[in-house]
């Protein structure tokens, strides 16, 4: 009979005899889960945990820990809960620990909120070196005239800055381009550069650390002069993960009297350049 | 036939004029990209080859790398099957990006991460393809410092306290 209580015991107290599991992910974005980036559904779910029982995290975002009582499983030991938008105080590094009955689930893992790219800022722009027009470059030898300059960018998030220290996304921001509505790819190169590729420093695969990248070369060139003739309209989005971050959609304006010469502005108005 | 010369050359100027009003950008489309959606593993994987192309000590990634284990080490040697070698900076990084996914192993999500069965075969590998003095030292901490990372939690059940 006490043999047979013992055997019970765990039953009637819920315990169960799977595996206990926590899953965080990024329904919005699941390549990159369990860290997420503010506005996504972010989703965690536990299962084989002891039933009817108390869901506890405690954690810890930037440093500073805090326990958070999140529910109940139900009677299957299982939890469901889901951040349809998370908000931007979240931002941060995070190490979580799930626990279910005052028993671990899982291990105490770490994740990142990251801000959402939202606009760019000029930083600088400059005179390419060589000069696109008349260069070798996609037969622009016999094009000498036109502007041709390489602008630097900062991408500013939703809620202030996009760095995270010691972060996986924010060394993955992949500043992307469409160009008149054209395919949408990568604004700058790393490896594997159009033949012929002229420029340093070029403008890499992924934004630096500190959030910004070039766009080189900014270009209009043509064998005759020109005057205030504007160009189709790019449309830059960083990606993160699988997910596209429209940034901004400009246009430039450009004219160029002699070889070697010429201006440009962007339809922002932050971007004037002449050479 | 004068003013048919002359209305054809007309024609001829006006079409080259045409030709040549809108100003052909240097780079009209943007580099090709492969969009196609990334599962998880294929962006973690994306991640360390970034990682590896930084000079060391590789510091970023730390949030992702804690997490993934010996699945780093399994990437690392996708990317040198696909490279054949490692340049002597990039050993330095791979290092670096070992050294972190086995830095809080108790953080590791999956529990076949865990173990660093990829983790060592690579850290031997890069043992004996190297003559650099102070790489080969650096793999000898490396090598330890796993195990030792390793001794409380490889024998611990995951849910365990």
């Amino acid at each position: 009979m006490r043999l047979k209580s013992l055997v019970l015991l765990p039953v009637m107290c819920g315990f169960s005899l799977h595996a206990q599991t926590v899953t965080v992910t990024d329904n919005s974005n699941a390549a990159i889960s369990p860290s997420a980036v503010v506005g996504d559904s972010l989703q965690v779910t536990i299962t084989g945990a002891a039933a009817s029982s108390l869901v506890t995290l405690t954690y810890t975002q930037n440093g500073t820990p805090g326990t958070y009582f999140a529910g109940y499983t139900d009677a299957m030991g299982s939890f469901t809960q889901t951040d349809p938008n998370v908000a931007s105080w979240k931002i941060g590094a995070w190490t979580e620990q799930w626990d279910v009955g005052g028993v671990n689930v899982g291990p105490n893992f770490s994740l990142e909120v990251f801000d959402a790219p939202s606009s760019l800022s000029v930083q600088s722009v400059a005179a390419t070196s060589p000069d696109a027009c008349g260069s070798s470059y996609q037969n622009f030898g016999t094009k000498p005239y036109g502007p041709s300059a390489s602008i630097q960018y900062q991408i500013n998030g939703a809620n202030g800055s996009v760095t995270v220290p010691n972060t996986g996304l924010g060394i993955m921001l992949e500043p992307q381009e469409s160009v008149g509505g054209g395919a949408v790819g990568d604004l700058g190169c790393t490896t594997g550069c159009p033949t012929g590729w002229l420029w340093t420093p070029p403008s890499a695969k992924y934004a630096s650390s500190s959030g910004r990248f070039y766009d080189v070369p900014v270009a209009d060139c043509l064998a005759v002069a020109f005057s205030n003739t504007p160009s189709p309209v790019q449309n830059i989005s960083i990606k993160i993960g699988n997910h596209n971050y429209p940034v901004r959609s400009q246009y430039f304006t450009s004219s160029s009297s002699s070889p070697g010469h010429g201006s440009t502005t962007s339809s922002y108005g932050d971007v004037s350049y002449s050479q | 036939m004068k003013t048919r010369n002359v209305a054809v050359m007309f024609v001829l100027t006006l079409a080259a004029l045409c030709g040549q009003s809108q100003p052909t950008h240097s780079r009209m489309e943007p580099f090709p990209t492969d969009n196609r959606p990334l599962s998880g593993e294929e962006w973690r994987l994306q991640l360390v080859i970034h990682l590896l192309s930084l000079p060391s000590p590789v510091t970023a990634g730390a949030i992702q790398l804690y997490g993934m284990g010996d699945e780093a080490a399994v990437d690392l040697l996708k990317i040198l099957g696909a490279k054949g070698s490692l340049t002597v900076g990039e050993s330095q990084a791979a290092l670096d990006i070992i050294h972190m996914a086995f830095e809080k192993p108790t953080s590791i999500i999956s529990p076949l991460n865990q173990k660093p069965d990829a983790t060592m075969f690579l850290l031997q590998h890069l043992s004996s393809t190297t003559n650099d003095t102070a790489t080969q030292q650096r793999i000898t901490q490396e090598i330890e410092s796993v195990r030792r990372a390793l001794v409380p939690s490889a024998t611990k059940p995951p849910a365990s306290k």
